[in-house]
């Protein structure tokens, strides 16, 4: 059995990361969330990840701190930053990551930036 | 839905149109990738994984059960057996421990998660599998959400040709039991 491509939903809004779970699930996808970067750092410690979306203001653990330990531990899948943030380049830009979803965004947009990185993620999948 | 959005603020909106759409386009037509796999070990992996989460409950086990092999997708019936685990967890504040068991008819392997929390009124309980409803949205025991995980999770088990069934009591707790057929020994 193949196994599905795994994307790491770092996000503390539960109500979106309930929606982009079951969306990217839909969307024919194996999902792992975390509510905070040190969530997410356990999760990946379970499982390596394909993509990360990563909200960057964050309890606990925020986004430039996750991203820094990824980068000190030495295993750094692609990041997309999710961001409310006027100027959502920025973000990306400060951590490094490879793109960037301003808030609110659409199935559209999440799904253009999904398959830049994880490319043809199934011939069935409804991925428009 | 309507309340789901209201509730969501405009921020959501369209990530919730978007997904009643893609939920609208996937119903019956799921894509699995199945394998041979024994549900109890499901069961296992469930709890586990609960257990192990930050808001670790250890009121949740796995009790004595019956060896049952179905041909699933494994993540995905993984996903589901969580979300019921996880469900009877957020609904049982502080009350009662929460028994997974696994057993099987002469037709189905069923997995079983039965706990004594707060149950789903009545008048409530035909609507509960509806995308963004919420059973107890605007009560005490509304523990936030949007809606989505227990349409989701009947979905699943719907394209295995199985279901999602529940009995709850309000004040009592509830049992929900996913069943899906058990695998031939020819591998079908």
């Amino acid at each position: 059995v193949t196994a599905r491509p795994l994307v790491l939903v770092v996000e503390d809004d539960s109500d979106l990361r309930e929606l982009l779970g079951a969306i990217l699930s839909l969307m024919d996808l194996d999902v792992m969330s975390a509510a905070n970067g040190l969530e997410g750092l356990s999760a990946i410690d379970r499982r390596t990840p394909a993509l990360v979306l990563l909200d960057m203001r964050m309890p606990v653990m925020d986004g430039w701190e996750f991203a820094r330990e990824l980068d000190r531990r030495g295993m750094r899948p692609p990041i997309v930053v999710i961001t409310a943030a006027p100027d959502p380049s920025e973000a990306a830009a400060d951590i490094g990551a490879e793109g960037w979803l301003g808030k609110p965004f659409d199935l559209h947009e999440l799904s253009a930036i999904v398959r830049r990185f994880i490319g043809d993620i199934h011939q069935d999948a409804p991925l428009h | 839905m309507l309340e789901a959005i209201s509730r969501a603020s405009d921020r959501m909106q369209s990530l919730i149109a978007d997904l009643m759409d893609l939920a609208s386009i996937t119903e019956g037509r799921l894509a699995l990738r199945r394998e041979r796999v024994d549900l109890v070990e499901i069961a296992r992996a469930a709890v586990h994984q609960v257990r192990s989460a930050p808001a670790a409950s250890h009121r949740v086990a796995v009790v004595a059960s019956e060896a049952a092999t179905v041909l699933v997708d494994r993540p995905r019936v993984e996903h589901v057996a969580r979300q019921l685990v996880e469900n009877a967890v957020r609904y049982s504040p502080g009350r009662g421990g929460i028994e997974v068991e696994v057993r099987r008819d002469h037709r189905n392997a069923i997995l079983r998660v039965r706990d004594e929390g707060i149950g789903i009124p009545a008048e409530r309980q035909g609507r509960i599998f509806e995308p963004f409803y919420r059973a107890h949205a605007g009560t005490p025991h509304d523990f936030g959400g949007v809606g989505i995980g227990l349409y989701l999770a009947r979905q699943i088990a719907l394209a295995h040709g199985g279901d999602i069934r529940f009995e709850s009591a309000e004040g009592v707790g509830s049992t929900f039991e996913m069943r899906l057929p058990i695998a031939g020994e020819d591998g079908s």
